[in-house]
């Protein structure tokens, strides 16, 4: 202990006395030892701790309460002199020497000249161990938030992204971990408005207007932009920033992540000019189908007239055969200009934007019906369309696939007596948000063994006695395609067929 | 020409015919006017035909797309900005059944778009109808 230590103790008016925290006393001043009826000498020969009782505390605990302030606690305490009389006194403790709060800690108490009266005794215990508590919580929220730092510290230099806070008018007062490791720029020398040197010198300008804006707005921000790396290559950043707000709204800190997005950035570009591509290819279609539009129909128009109008005006020189024969290239003609047009709109329906929204299916298939009956007019067909639930779907397109579904079951089942076609639905069983849908007839059905067939573009399992240009179902298939649904057929020879699409149903 | 009640904007001489058979075959009119390409449409409309008077006595111009010189569309567009023509009903008759063509003359101005069909007879029913509404049915103003 100090010269000067000793000497200020010794100088005090107040009893006083420096201990360890096993109570061993080290030393004490005049007014001490005449407070217990001895000397300062002789009271160094013997410990404190069988002398003075603490009401509640030990004296470890004082000192670990005084350990955690600077200042003077007060305490109360018992004190029993050389004669065994018993004396309450007030005492202030101050804690000279932390060194091990437990077991080598310094305490000077400082004891009150007067005694007190029992009753602010109690009430001096109720005050320290309120205090008690109080220290106790405190030391508890200090090691809480010195754990909750290390863990948000220890985050933000693990995750993979990059992560800087800014102060609320903008500048940059923190950068992880990992800027510093990409950049290998030191973080002092990102701080403040240091972090715009690294970005790419097209990006700078672009970024930092966005940035102040955002922070002018008080808003949030989304950028990308490519930041040099230690290697002095540039690569895509996208940046996210949040304003951290107290419960006023005033912004605190802004908090912002970056995450390297080059990888995705290069997938983009090459996409971009796949893309470009594609519509050029895309545009090259359009221009072809134009022309087969215009350029193809217009010679089968010019000999299914001309045949025709030999027909009218020069009919009587022919013969059977000559009409006939005339017959039969205006027919051709006829085929190869529905085939045009049913090509067309399968080209179409690929390159179509698709107008998504609820459509009501069972509305759509009597609208589909009615327009091929009135075409029809068969008396002996029995049509039934059940209730069916809504799907989500482009209403134009979804109707083309029950005009078709609907049309081949009418005409394949022309040459049946009592024909039968029903239509209807079934949950699926594959995928609960989707419907089936089923158009079910009992014609000339087809051999299960050529059901791939189907759907494919000419592929007909039918000859010449149905008309046909063999691109209907191709047509049905591709919508459903497009929808990301499924399509397929059942049938037998002779026994009917049953065809059924998938259609994602429309939220109830 | 003077007094031609129908311009036929047409550069196929077998469409030409077609049309022409099958408006004659419907009496829907008697003075039939075929213009072939681009260049004699704005002659007829918009030069020296301007002064005999053709825009005064027209009543309907089927209009082709496909055409040489100068297309469909760009005819359309000027005959519907032009004060003395933009009265004249034009009906394109054209083999395209491209969305965009029948997107782009509506927005020019096209009273009507009708898809030239393969088939003769479809073809010649085509033909009768657009001559019966836009000659005997609908109206057009005298004063232009």
């Amino acid at each position: 202990m100090s010269r000067v230590t000793l000497a200020v103790l010794e100088m005090l008016p107040d009893p006083a006395v420096l201990l360890t925290v096993d109570g061993r006393i080290i030393a004490a001043n005049k007014a001490f030892a005449a407070l217990l009826g001895s000397t300062p000498e002789r009271l160094k020969e013997h410990p404190l701790a069988g002398r003075i009782g603490m009401p509640e505390p030990e004296l470890r605990e004082i000192t670990g309460l005084c350990s955690c302030t600077s200042g003077a606690l007060p305490f109360a305490a018992h004190l029993w002199n050389d004669k065994g009389e018993v004396t309450r006194y007030r005492l202030q403790g101050v804690l000279l020497d932390r060194g091990d709060v437990q077991r080598s800690a310094t305490l000077c108490l400082r004891f009150a000249t007067h005694a007190r009266a029992t009753h602010e005794f109690h009430q001096l215990n109720e005050e320290l161990v309120a205090l008690k508590t109080e220290v106790l919580a405190r030391r508890k929220a200090q090691v809480a938030l010195r754990e909750s730092e290390y863990f948000y510290r220890q985050t933000l230099d693990s995750i993979p992204g990059m992560v800087f806070t800014n102060t609320p008018d903008g500048a940059c007062d923190y950068v992880s971990s990992q800027w510093v490791e990409y950049t290998g720029v030191p973080a002092e020398e990102q701080l403040g408005s240091g972090w715009t040197q690294l970005l790419h010198p097209d990006d700078r300008e672009r970024t930092f207007a966005a940035w102040r804006k955002a922070v002018e707005d008080r808003g949030e921000y989304d950028l990308e932009y490519r930041v040099r790396r230690r290697d002095g290559t540039y690569e895509w950043f996208k940046t996210r920033g949040r304003a951290i707000r107290d419960e006023q709204g005033s912004i605190l800190r802004w908090f912002g992540t970056a995450v390297n997005v080059d990888d995705l950035k290069q997938a983009e570009e090459a996409i971009a000019v796949r893309t470009a591509a594609l519509a050029e290819a895309n545009n090259e279609l359009e221009s072809f189908s134009y022309s087969v539009s215009h350029d193809l129909r217009a010679p089968l128009r010019t000999i299914d007239s001309f045949s025709a109008i030999i027909e009218e005006e020069n009919g009587h020189s022919l013969d059977d055969e000559g009409r006939r024969c005339l017959g039969i290239v205006r027919k051709a003609a006829t085929q190869a200009g529905e085939l045009i047009d049913d090509l067309l709109e399968l080209a179409r329906l690929g390159r179509q934007s698709m107008r998504l929204g609820p459509v009501a299916m069972t509305v759509l298939a009597h609208n589909a019906a009615d327009e091929l009956l009135r075409a029809e007019q068969r008396s002996t067909l029995d049509l039934h369309i059940g209730e069916m639930p809504p799907c989500l779907g482009d209403a134009r397109l979804l109707k083309l696939v029950w005009a078709n579904l609907l049309g081949n079951a009418i005409k394949y089942t022309r040459t049946v007596e009592a024909a039968r076609i029903e239509v209807g639905w079934l949950p699926d069983d594959q995928r609960s948000d989707m419907a089936i849908y089923w158009v079910k007839d009992n014609g000339v059905g087809f051999n299960m063994e050529h059901a791939h067939q189907l759907f494919g573009v000419f592929k007909r399992l039918h000859g010449n006695e149905f008309e046909g240009t063999g691109v209907g179902l191709a047509i049905v298939q591709r919508i459903i395609g497009r929808h990301g649904g499924r399509a397929w057929a059942e049938g037998k020879i002779n026994g009917g067929a049953t065809f059924y699409f998938t259609v994602r149903k429309a939220e109830a | 020409m003077n007094g031609a009640e129908i311009l036929l904007v047409e550069d196929n001489p077998h469409d030409e015919e077609l049309t022409v058979r099958a408006l004659r075959r419907y009496h829907v009119a008697n003075k039939i006017h075929v213009l072939r390409d681009g260049e004699e449409v704005v002659e007829c409309l918009f030069g020296a035909g301007r002064e005999s008077g053709v825009c005064a006595n027209t009543r309907l111009i089927l209009l082709d797309l496909k055409l040489p010189k100068m297309d469909g569309l760009e005819i359309l567009r000027r005959c519907k900005l032009d004060s003395h023509t933009k009265h004249i009903p034009i009906v394109v008759l054209t083999s395209s059944r491209q969305e965009s063509d029948l997107t782009r003359s509506y927005n020019l101005g096209a009273n009507s778009y009708v898809v030239k069909p393969v088939d003769y007879l479809q073809f010649n029913e085509a033909v009768r109808q657009i001559g019966l509404y836009w000659m005997l049915l609908n109206q057009i103003p005298l004063e232009r």
